[in-house]
């Protein structure tokens, strides 16, 4: 019986992680730069792109690209329900649109994810000179505050600035969680 | 009733279902997925099909009863019409990402082909409900031909083999041939323009698939027009074959319209995070 079992027993672990942010923050190009390791122009993502799957050691990892205009964060809290870890892009130099951006990652935190998950927040389009400063951005996105394993990172989907040290540590967390 | 040829057609139609249903469920899920109005309308469209193949496995399985010509008119109706239903919405999905019709184009192709299934489908009822002659068109003889004075007449072994189904075959046939050699022709277009392999791929499986579905298509079209002698065993062997390339067909395509991950995987093998990922760890 234990031959059968451990015949037919997964050898891998699979985790959802969701992508979100407001339109235009450059969610798709991210999950396309793991993909391809080069930065790719893309179209708006319209409702849920059930996007890559990245094996790293023992762990699937499914990601969920989610569209970030108004009319699609209906279908947000559905998905991040079972998400095991999030990640929010903010534009960083998209001053007009901060607050709408704080309030739709206030409004995940607080009522859409479980509090075991992993939050990855990407201030992303850094190789654009200028835009807010880290320091700053932490302080203002409320992050001091956040009762969850979190990190914050200047990321650029055109350079590959930092893409590769987020999420490594994102799905380090996600291993360490899952085992 | 029942003989061995007809456990052979019973036990292929349910196995046909079963594999359609298959592929409509994982459709489903991907539309659950991804909530996206493509994948809701090609999710509809396999289950279209799906539904035509259970109105011919219930024809079967009632011949096994005995009762198979009750059924034989309504199962053939839907079994014929169904699929042109569902081409007409793997149309409107190509449109989204193939073909680029613009809406009025896209809406005469909509309208044209409505039109005439409608049409075919009310020839289909007219004869189920006893008013086709065995020998020729849709109405009785000594009847007006206009269509409005039509009265409902008591045929005697009337059935849909007819030159009803002779003349509407052809027709669906040439709209089956139609639309997907559009989408062939544009699919294998877009597939030598693209440099990335996923894309080139599942276009060049779009584009192979239809033409396996096209060829079985005329293999039905073939064994629904060619006059068969009776005892013959052609029409068996060209119903196994249309049934297993139809089948074919439908998988390539879901394949290539899909791209489901351990496909998408194999075709792209690893992703640059992997790969990085690889070599950071190996030099820790």
């Amino acid at each position: 019986m234990s031959f059968l079992r451990n015949l037919f027993k997964r050898r891998t672990k699979e985790v959802d992680i969701t992508i979100c942010g407001l339109a235009s923050a450059g969610k798709t190009t991210i999950v396309r730069y793991l993909e391809t390791g080069q930065f790719v122009e893309t179209q708006p993502t319209m409702g849920i792109n059930r996007g890559e799957t990245i094996k790293v050691e023992k762990l699937e990892i499914n990601i969920f690209d989610l569209g970030g205009q108004d009319d699609f964060r209906v279908l947000w809290p559905e998905v991040n329900e079972n998400s095991n870890g999030v990640v929010f892009v903010v534009d960083k130099h998209d001053a007009m649109k901060f607050e709408e951006a704080r309030l739709a990652f206030q409004e995940i935190v607080k009522s859409q994810i479980h509090e075991d998950v992993i939050v990855l927040i990407l201030l992303h389009k850094n190789d654009i000179p200028g835009g807010m400063a880290r320091s700053t951005f932490i302080q203002d996105f409320d992050l001091i505050d956040l009762s969850f394993k979190w990190a914050c990172y200047e990321t650029s989907a055109k350079t590959g600035e930092n893409i590769f040290e987020a999420f490594r540590w994102f799905f380090d967390q996600l291993m360490e969680e899952s085992s | 009733m029942a003989n061995a040829l007809t456990w052979f057609y019973i036990i292929f139609s349910w196995l046909t279902v079963t594999v359609n249903i298959v592929l409509a469920g994982a459709l489903l899920k991907n539309f659950l997925n991804k909530k996206t109005t493509g994948t809701l309308i090609l999710f509809t469209s396999y289950l279209i099909i799906g539904i035509s193949t259970i109105f011919g496995a219930i024809l079967y399985t009632a011949e096994y009863f005995g009762i198979g010509i009750e059924f034989v008119g309504v199962n053939q109706t839907m079994g014929t019409v169904l699929p042109v239903g569902a081409l007409l919405l793997i149309y409107v999905f190509t449109c989204r990402h193939i073909l680029r019709d613009n809406e009025m184009v896209k809406s005469m192709h909509l309208i044209i082909i409505s039109v005439l299934i409608g049409f075919i489908l009310a020839l289909y009822f007219l004869a189920i409900f006893g008013i086709t002659q065995p020998d020729g068109f849709i109405f009785a003889e000594g009847q007006s031909p206009l269509w409005y004075q039509i009265t409902k007449t008591d045929v005697p072994n009337t059935n849909l083999f007819s030159l009803t189904i002779i003349s509407t075959t052809l027709v669906i046939t040439a709209i089956q041939i139609y639309i997907n050699t559009r989408i062939i022709v544009r699919a294998f277009m877009l597939s030598r323009r693209t440099d990335k392999i996923i894309r080139k791929r599942g276009l060049q499986m779009i584009g192979w698939g239809l033409v396996i579905y096209i060829v079985a298509g005329i293999i039905l079209a073939l064994e629904l027009v060619i006059p068969w002698s009776v005892g013959s065993f052609a029409p068996t062997i060209f119903w196994t074959l249309r049934k297993t390339i139809f089948f074919a067909s439908y998988v390539v395509l879901y394949l290539g319209w899909i791209m489901p991950d351990w496909f998408r995987r194999r075709l792209r093998g690893k992703t640059w995070f992997e790969m990085q990922y690889k070599t950071v760890t190996k030099q820790s």
